[in-house]
């Protein structure tokens, strides 16, 4: 509860920091690219074939959980810096 | 569609439903009891003019339908007197209200009529006529006029939540469990019964919900949620919600960024009393799901809401959240071991006794009997799993979605969705035959990705050992395909960090190389 509570009190903390920023919703439309719809539209094709094709299903699983290590491990470099390693 | 049971108060009548559950002869003269008291049914409560208070007959499940398979009693001598128990309001005798017996069908049975009732003590006793013998009654409909319309006033009827069956309203929206309590008795007349029975427990909690833990149902998934909430606890209460989320792609390490959660129900609660929902229209693909029911509570008030909720919330008598997991369909790798995970913590961590945070916030307390030091560290210490996935959805909508790094929380987003999209098909024309310039290709060859590839997928799930009848390619090739995957994963992430060390080592010796020279 302890633990639970300093968690509460610093996203509460940050959240009060950073509330003027601005919400994002879609990603940007860049030299007229909507970068939003060709994700989605990208990302929706992997997942049709990986319901069709059950072998795909798994090896995007393991292709998030890959990329979810690396977006922790930007994030931790941020903060961190030199002292991340 | 979307049922709700609101606060058993705003209902403009109530309608008691239900008999064979808890049939039982208390004498010779009663033919049929459910009697059970100990709670108030103000069947006239919120009533506006021109409601509708014509209540059909419950079933065991909401809506009612009709006609009835079951939950109906059938006369076999002839039902001379309702019994009903009066608390307060109307008098018995009001020539234009009379309770109404209904059949299975739902109908009012023929040549039955009730006639005006007449006090007895506190019971109300009205007399029915007409050849009640064979007729499969299913329940009792009250109208506070002849017309079912408009109330004229109030009447409070004794009954329980622990009568069989449930009770709806006029407009057949609104449903609560047990009713008014009531007895048919024959010419020898009612007697016994009307007996004070405990109450469900009225403690703010989340009751049940469903599809139970660790079920596997198919798609859509039958939702459900029944909850209590005490009007003491009306003021701390912000709202109610059913939610659910996949376990599957949603592993730890991106638990912060993982795809939202599906509400099923988030609303105010306004009124105390027993709650109910339930929708069956949410079609989801095959997987593990994790469902979570929770009663949302305010500190500061409504403006900061569940900011401020979640801070102090472990510490109040308040259960608030519960939650399990189910499976649709198919059961998954990953889902699996998310799910383990989660509960060997809570079996390694949990105090096994303990049902809520309350319980555990009991074993620091050196009075109780439920004291213990170790877990009254592991209460202290340990973070919740519950709460810290509210912090992290917090998290999420106080700074993980504002720029910048909202950019990155989209992406997840994105890549996390399991909303599909149409895959595009070619279409050439070719020639078949001998051609010329001047005559165009007239025969096309279309190209269908989707239909190509869920081709190959059938293709191969058709595949059969041979001389193993149902063992398939899948059954045999789909763990070893999963563990190939994950050794790929892990073999990955354990390259990345050696490569990282190596360069920091090899990045520290050529600092001490230069304050060396």
């Amino acid at each position: 509860m302890i633990v639970n509570l300093i968690l509460n009190i610093i996203v509460l903390f940050l959240g009060g920091i950073f509330s003027w920023l601005p919400a994002v919703t879609t990603l940007p439309t860049i030299n007229g690219y909507n970068i939003d719809a060709f994700m989605v539209q990208g990302v929706g094709s992997l997942q049709t074939l990986a319901v069709a094709f059950w072998p795909l299903a798994i090896m995007f699983q393991g292709f998030l959980a890959i990329m979810g290590y690396f977006l922790i491990k930007m994030v931790v470099k941020f903060f961190l810096g030199s002292r991340a390693g | 569609m979307i049922f709700y049971i609101k606060q058993f108060g705003l209902f403009a009548t109530i309608f008691l439903f239900c008999f064979m559950m808890n049939a039982s002869t208390t004498n010779a003269a009663v033919l049929y009891d459910s009697s059970d008291i100990g709670a108030e049914y103000d069947i006239a409560g919120g009533a506006t003019s021109g409601e509708n208070f014509y209540f059909r007959l419950p079933t065991l499940s909401a809506p009612p339908s009709f006609p009835l398979s079951s939950g109906f009693y059938t006369d076999n001598d002839s039902i001379e007197i309702l019994r009903l128990k009066r608390i307060s309001g109307l008098s018995c005798d009001w020539s234009l209200r009379t309770p109404k017996l209904i059949d299975k069908n739902g109908n009012i049975p023929s040549g039955v009529i009730v006639s005006s009732g007449a006090a007895s003590g506190d019971f109300c006793d009205y007399s029915i006529i007409g050849n009640t013998n064979g007729v499969e009654i299913a329940g009792i409909i009250y109208c506070l006029n002849g017309g079912c319309s408009n109330a004229n006033g109030t009447m409070v009827l004794a009954g329980s939540d622990t009568n069989a069956g449930i009770t709806v309203s006029g407009d057949n929206t609104q449903f609560v469990s047990g009713g008014f309590a009531f007895q048919l008795c024959d010419s020898g007349g009612c007697s016994g019964g009307f007996e004070t029975v405990p109450q469900i427990s009225t403690v703010t909690r989340i009751i049940s919900f469903k599809p139970d833990n660790a079920t596997t149902t198919t798609n859509p998934p039958y939702f459900e949620l029944n909850a209590y909430i005490n009007e003491e606890d009306l003021g701390a209460i912000k709202g109610i919600r059913l939610s659910f989320h996949n376990i599957d792609q949603n592993v730890l390490i991106i638990g912060a960024l993982s795809p939202s959660d599906i509400i099923l129900l988030d609303e105010d609660i306004e009124n105390s009393g027993p709650f109910f929902f339930s929708t069956s229209t949410v079609s989801i693909a095959d997987g593990n799901y994790r469902i979570e029911a929770c009663i949302d509570r305010t500190f500061f008030g409504d403006d900061f809401g569940l900011i401020g909720g979640w801070i102090v919330g472990a510490f109040t008598d308040v259960d608030d959240c519960k939650s399990h997991q189910f499976i649709v369909g198919t059961s998954t790798f990953i889902g699996n071991v998310s799910q383990n995970l989660w509960q060997d913590t809570q079996d390694f961590f949990g105090n096994s006794t303990a049902t809520s945070s309350e319980a555990l916030a009991r074993t620091c307390n050196p009075l109780s009997t439920d004291f213990g030091i170790r877990e009254c560290t592991v209460f202290l210490l340990v973070p919740d799993p519950l709460q810290l996935s509210q912090t992290m959805t917090e998290a999420r909508s106080a700074f993980l979605s504002r720029v910048p790094w909202g950019y990155f929380t989209r992406t997840i987003d994105i890549m996390s969705s399991q909303a599909t999209s149409t895959l595009p098909s070619f279409t050439t024309n070719i020639q078949i035959g001998a051609g010329s310039d001047m005559t165009p290709a007239s025969t096309t060859l279309t190209f269908d990705i989707a239909d190509m590839v869920a081709g190959a997928g059938n293709l191969v799930d058709s595949i059969e050992a041979v001389g193993y009848e149902g063992v398939g390619f899948r059954t045999v090739f789909e763990d070893w395909i999963k563990g190939m995957v994950a050794l790929l994963v892990i073999l990955t992430i354990v390259a990345d960090i050696a490569q990282s060390h190596r360069n920091e080592m090899a990045d520290g010796n050529s600092r001490e190389g230069k304050k060396l020279s």
